[in-house]
C-alpha cells in the first residue's frame, strides 16, 4: 500500500530549481531516508510534502498521501501523518501528558486506541517525567514526547526532520530503536538527515539530494566508504 | 466546522501567557489603570455635577428674586444656561473641557463658547485626563500588543505552528483560537464596565441607546486590534519584528494620523477667532442700521413705517413704547447678523469634521473617539445643538422683555418705570435639553463603518495567506 507518492515533482525559488523532477514512494512498513548536504533541499522537500511551501515557490508536479494530494486536499492529507521536526515542537509550559492530549485534540484523532501513557511507554519516556513541564526536558525527551504523539495519532505516514541531531549516542540508539517499531506496527516513515549510520540500521532504502536531485543508494558498507560519501554530498558520484 | 481545536488552542494560549507571567501581570496594571480612570472620571463628573446644579439653582434664585425693575435693566442682567451633562460623560468627557458647558444669554449679544474641536478634541492635551474611554482608546491597544504580538510568532519561532499545521490544523482555526484568547479577556472587562454603568446610568435619556452604541464601539475597536495583532504575528519571523511593526501601528493609528488629521482639518478650514468674528458682525451691523443714528436709513424707514401704522406723525404720540419698538427691532438684526457669523463658523467646524471623516479609515482610533464623544452626548452634533437651543431661548427671552418694554413701560417717563416681577417670574426660559443621538448619526455611521472595515480587511489577508497553504 502506498502511503507516500511524489510524482515528477519539482520546486524553484525564483527560478532556481531546488527539487527537480522527484519520483519517490514510500509503502506502508518501509523506512526511507535522505541524505544530503546543507542546503540541498532536504527540508524543503518534508515542507512541500507537508503542503508549507513558501509563497513565492514554483511547484509542478503532484505529491499525495494516501491517496490525498497535498496541494488539492491539505487537510485531508495531513491527517494521515505524523511530522517530527528538527527542533522538538512541545509547549515548555505543558507536561508530556498534556502535550499529547493536546494535540490530538487538535487532529481528527477523536479516539486513539490505548492510554496515552501506554505510548509514553512505548517509546521509553521515564514516567517520572510524564507529569513534568517539557521546559525541564531534554531534546532527546522531547523527541520521544513527539514520537508518542505520532504513535498516539495512528498516522500511516511519518516524517522525521533530523531526528538525531543533538542526540547523545544512547539516545541515537534509543530513537533508532523506536522508528524500527514503528516500521514494525506498519508505519510508512520518512527520515531527513545527516546521520548515515543510523540511516543505515534502519532504513530499507536511502536516497542521496543532490543537485535537485534524487538518487538511491546502495545500503552496502563496503559501497559506503567515507571517499564514497564525500563525492556523493559533492554531487560527484 | 468544529469548534472544539478552538477552544482548546484559546485555552493553551491562556496557559502559555499565565505561565509567561508578564501578560498576567500587564493585564493586571490595565485592570488597576481602568478602576483608577472610573474612580477619578467619576470624582470630576460629581465635582461637574454639583457645580452645575449649584449653578443652575443659583440662577433660578437669581432670576426670581429680582424685584420690580426697568425690562431692559432685566435682559442685561442676563441669565444663565447650562448644558444638561449625561451621566456617561464620566466614560467620555468629550469636549466638554474645550466647549464649555455653561453660556450666560443676554440682549444684543450671541455668547457662545470659543473653541475648535477638530484639533481640541483629538489634541495630546487629553493626555493627562485618564478617562474610562481613552483607556480604552489608547492604553488597551497598547497592552493588547505587548501581551498579543508573540502568539504566533512565538509559536513559529518554537516550531509549534509548523508542527500544528503540519499534523493537520488549519490555520484558520489557529488564528481563531489565538483570537479568541486575546479577545474574550478584554470583551469580559468591556462587558463588566458597560454592566455596571447600565447600573448606574439605568433610567436616564436614551441610556440603552447610548451605552448600546458606546459598547458597540468598544467591541469593534477592540475586536480589530485584536485582528491586528494575529496578522502582524502571523506575518512576523522574528518577535522583535512583530512588538516593533504593532508598536508603530500604535503610534500611527493613536497619535499620528488623529493628530495629523486634525491639524490638516484647521488649516484647510479655518476657523476665525471669536473677537474676529465679533468685529465682522459689527461692521455689519453698522452698514445694516444704528439705531443710535437719527438720520440712519434703515431705522428712519423703520419710524415712518410705524408712524404710517399707527396714523401719528411723532414718536411721542405712539401708543406704545417707541423704544421698546426700537429694541425689538435691534434685537432682531443683532440675532440675524449674530446667527449669520455663528452658522459661517459651524460651516467651518463641519467641514473640518467632514475633512476629518473622508480620512477616517486611516485610523480606527479616532473612529471610536467620535463614537465614544457621541454616545456620552458630548461630541460636536450636541455641542452646536445646546447652543442652539440656548440662543433660541435667549432669543425668546430678549424679545419677550423688549414687549414687555414696548406695552408695559410709560414712553413718557421711560427711564423711571418700574415693572412688576411677576412679568420675570413668567417669563419664557423654555428648558434646554440634551439632543437626542440622532444629532450625530453622519459620524456614528462613518465610524462604524470604518471599525467594521478594520476587522474585515486584516481578515481578508489572513484569508488569503491561508488560502494559499
Amino acid at each position: 500500500m502506498t502511503l507516500l507518492s511524489i510524482k515528477l515533482f519539482s520546486c524553484a525559488f525564483e527560478g532556481k530549481k531546488v527539487l527537480q523532477s522527484l519520483n519517490l514512494t514510500v509503502e506502508k512498513g518501509q523506512v526511507l531516508s535522505i541524505l544530503g548536504s546543507n542546503g540541498a533541499g532536504k527540508s524543503t522537500l518534508l515542507k512541500c510534502i507537508l503542503g508549507l511551501t513558501d509563497k513565492n515557490a514554483q511547484l509542478d508536479g503532484d505529491i499525495e498521501i494516501s491517496g490525498h494530494s497535498v496541494f488539492q486536499q491539505p487537510l485531508l492529507a495531513r491527517e494521515q501523518l505524523a511530522y517530527v521536526p528538527e527542533q522538538p515542537a512541545v509547549y515548555g509550559h505543558l507536561s508530556a501528558l498534556e502535550n499529547i492530549r493536546y494535540f490530538l485534540s487538535l487532529s481528527s484523532t477523536s479516539q486513539v486506541s490505548a492510554p496515552i501513557e501506554a505510548y509514553l511507554k512505548q517509546v521509553g519516556l521515564l514516567q517520572e517525567a510524564w507529569d513534568r513541564p517539557c521546559s525541564e526536558y531534554s531534546k532527546g525527551m522531547k523527541q520521544k514526547v513527539m514520537l508518542a504523539l505520532a504513535l498516539a495519532k495512528q498516522a500511516k505516514l511519518l516524517l522525521m526532520d533530523e531526528p538525531n541531531s543533538g542526540l547523545d549516542p544512547q539516545a541515537t540508539d534509543e530513537l533508532n530503536q523506536i522508528i524500527l517499531q514503528c516500521k514494525n506496527n506498519g508505519m510508512g516513515v520518512l527520515v531527513v538527515t545527516h546521520d548515515v549510520l543510523s540511516a543505515m540500521s534502519f532504513s530499507d532504502q536511502l536516497y542521496m539530494l543532490s543537485n535537485a536531485q534524487l538518487q538511491p543508494i546502495s545500503i552496502d558498507q563496503s559501497t559506503l566508504t567515507l571517499d564514497n560519501l564525500k563525492k556523493m554530498y559533492q554531487g560527484q558520484a | 466546522m468544529t469548534l472544539t481545536p478552538v477552544v482548546m488552542i484559546m485555552r493553551n494560549e491562556w496557559q502559555r501567557l499565565w505561565h509567561a507571567r508578564i501578560p498576567v501581570l500587564l493585564l493586571v496594571v490595565l485592570v488597576v489603570l481602568w478602576t483608577i480612570a472610573a474612580f477619578t472620571a467619576h470624582h470630576h463628573w460629581q465635582d461637574h455635577a454639583q457645580n452645575v446644579a449649584q449653578v443652575t439653582k443659583q440662577s433660578q434664585q437669581d432670576w426670581q428674586s429680582q424685584p420690580n425693575r426697568h425690562p431692559h435693566r432685566v435682559s442685561h442682567y442676563g441669565d444663565f444656561v447650562v448644558k444638561p451633562l449625561h451621566p456617561l460623560s464620566v466614560i467620555e468627557p468629550g469636549i466638554i473641557d474645550q466647549s464649555g458647558h455653561l453660556v450666560y444669554l443676554e440682549a444684543h449679544r450671541l455668547n457662545s463658547a470659543n473653541f475648535n474641536p477638530a484639533t481640541e478634541a483629538t489634541s495630546l492635551g487629553r493626555f493627562p485626563l485618564i478617562t474610562p474611554a481613552m483607556i480604552v482608546q489608547w492604553w488597551m491597544p497598547l497592552f493588547l500588543i505587548m501581551i498579543g504580538y508573540a502568539s504566533i510568532t512565538s509559536e513559529k519561532v518554537a516550531g509549534t505552528l509548523a508542527y500544528m499545521r503540519g499534523n493537520g490544523s488549519p490555520a484558520w482555526q489557529i488564528a481563531a483560537g489565538k483570537w479568541l484568547a486575546l479577545f474574550l479577556p478584554l470583551a469580559f472587562l468591556l462587558l463588566l464596565q458597560a454592566l455596571l454603568t447600565a447600573a448606574w446610568i439605568w433610567g436616564t435619556d436614551q441610556a440603552l441607546l447610548r451605552l448600546s452604541t458606546m459598547w458597540l464601539g468598544q467591541m469593534l475597536y477592540i475586536a480589530s486590534w485584536c485582528v491586528l495583532v494575529i496578522l502582524v504575528s502571523w506575518h512576523s519571523r522574528q518577535l522583535h519584528s512583530a512588538l516593533l511593526t504593532l508598536l508603530l501601528c500604535w503610534v500611527c493609528v493613536c497619535i499620528i494620523f488623529p493628530k495629523g488629521l486634525a491639524n490638516l482639518a484647521q488649516m484647510n478650514h479655518p476657523t476665525q477667532p471669536r473677537t474676529e468674528a465679533e468685529y465682522h458682525a459689527e461692521l455689519k451691523l453698522k452698514e445694516i442700521g444704528d439705531s443710535h443714528n437719527p438720520d440712519d436709513p434703515h431705522f428712519a424707514t423703520f419710524k415712518a413705517s410705524l408712524l404710517n401704522q399707527y396714523g401719528v406723525t411723532r414718536t411721542e404720540d405712539l401708543p406704545v413704547n417707541y423704544n421698546g419698538l426700537l429694541m425689538q427691532e435691534a434685537e432682531r438684526l443683532t440675532t440675524q447678523v449674530y446667527r449669520e457669523q455663528h452658522a459661517l463658523h459651524n460651516k467651518q467646524l463641519n467641514k473640518q469634521n467632514g475633512a476629518i471623516r473622508q480620512w477616517l479609515w486611516l485610523t480606527p482610533a479616532l473612529a471610536l473617539q467620535y463614537i465614544q464623544m457621541a454616545s456620552s452626548g458630548n461630541d460636536l452634533a450636541h455641542h452646536q445643538a445646546f447652543i442652539e437651543q440656548s440662543e433660541n431661548r435667549r432669543y425668546q427671552l430678549i424679545q419677550y422683555l423688549n414687549l414687555i418694554h414696548t406695552q408695559k413701560v410709560d414712553q413718557h417717563d421711560d427711564k423711571n418705570t418700574r415693572v412688576s416681577a411677576e412679568f420675570w417670574r413668567n417669563a419664557p426660559r423654555p428648558p434646554v435639553t440634551l439632543a437626542t443621538l440622532i444629532v450625530s448619526r453622519d459620524s456614528l455611521v462613518t465610524s462604524l463603518a470604518v471599525l467594521l472595515g478594520w476587522i474585515l480587511l486584516p481578515v481578508f489577508l489572513l484569508y488569503r495567506v491561508w488560502h494559499r497553504t
